[in-house]
């Protein structure tokens, strides 16, 4: 019974969810893990969404994901490596039908995204490429919404400069 | 900005295969359900075994005819009925909490879409990027005083 519903869930969320750990991680292999463990504590864990009140679900899922990252690389004692050939072929192998220059492109903005703190990143990533509302990502980061509204103009501040020097 | 906009749109092309996500889905719903999990339950069900256990103990190792006198079939039957019916309500409980939430989150990704609506993400942008305001070294050191 809550097996077909939670699956319509898990059909919605899944490309966000991996989308998101796999710009954190830079790696397919631990991308799908990771997405698997997330959706699993979801699955297992979702009787206690109900005592978050307030929350909305899609912050909920992001905040289990964003949890999840951080053990991965607090156990792996892994780190993001943007700039290494693993990390943007990860990323380019998405995008095989692409023109060269346009995954030039899609290299380029991953590695900007470098200069970026990891809240920074989090933050750029959920509000521009999962369009997520600021209060959904405050909710999921656990900080206020102009604390979330400061760190996007920061981030985006950076991550145009850091592209522009790319470009240089 | 809508430069940088239209550039991480472009993160929004990665999905993950088709076969991961058909497996991992399977893989999910083929570990211990939720219900089986339920911390209330584990507890119930490990004191009855426990309690069991020590009064066929005490039974064995005493001499004592009412001890063993004690262990009226009917009582412990009733209540391991009792504990069955706990169960079964516990497991009801959950499966419509669940339900609702499952259905709450539902509705929430079918109608809560405003933030994907351009004009309220063009009106947020411009709320951040107030006019004049140039890059300053205080009020960037002040806003990390803030975040910290």
């Amino acid at each position: 019974m809550n097996r077909e519903e939670f699956g319509k869930l898990y059909d919605s969320y899944v490309s966000p969810i991996y989308r998101f750990v796999l710009l954190r991680v830079g790696n397919t292999a631990d991308a799908e893990d990771l997405t698997q463990h997330i959706f699993l504590k979801a699955w297992q864990n979702i009787h206690k969404y109900k005592k978050r009140k307030g929350i909305p679900f899609t912050s909920w899922l992001y905040r289990i994901a964003q949890n999840a990252v951080v053990d991965h690389y607090r156990t792996k004692k892994a780190h993001l490596d943007i700039n290494s050939s693993t990390a943007r072929n990860a990323i380019v192998e998405h995008f095989s039908s692409d023109s060269v220059e346009d995954k030039i492109a899609i290299q380029k903005v991953y590695r900007a995204l470098e200069a970026l703190t990891e809240t920074e990143r989090n933050v750029i990533i959920m509000r521009f490429v999962e369009e997520l509302s600021v209060k959904e990502v405050a909710e999921a980061l656990e900080k206020s919404q102009s604390s979330i509204r400061v760190t996007q103009y920061r981030g985006l501040k950076k991550l145009k400069q850091a592209i522009d020097d790319g470009h240089k | 900005m809508t430069d940088i906009n239209k550039q991480l749109d472009k993160f929004k092309a990665i999905k993950p295969d088709e076969s991961f996500v058909a497996r991992a889905k399977a893989d999910i719903f083929n570990s211990p359900t939720p219900q089986h999990m339920l911390p209330s339950l584990f507890w119930a069900g490990g004191l009855t075994a426990a309690a069991l256990a020590a009064a066929l103990l005490i039974a064995f190792i005493s001499p004592a005819v009412p001890t063993v006198s004690a262990l009226d079939a009917k009582d412990i039957k009733s209540e391991l009925n009792n504990i069955m019916v706990e169960f079964q309500l516990e497991e009801m409980q959950y499966n419509q909490d669940a339900s609702r939430i499952i259905a709450n989150a539902l509705s929430e990704i079918e109608g809560e879409t405003n933030h994907l609506n351009e004009d309220l993400i063009r009106k947020e942008e411009s709320a951040i990027e107030p006019p004049n305001m140039e890059p300053s070294q205080e009020i960037d050191n002040l806003l990390k005083e803030v975040l910290q």
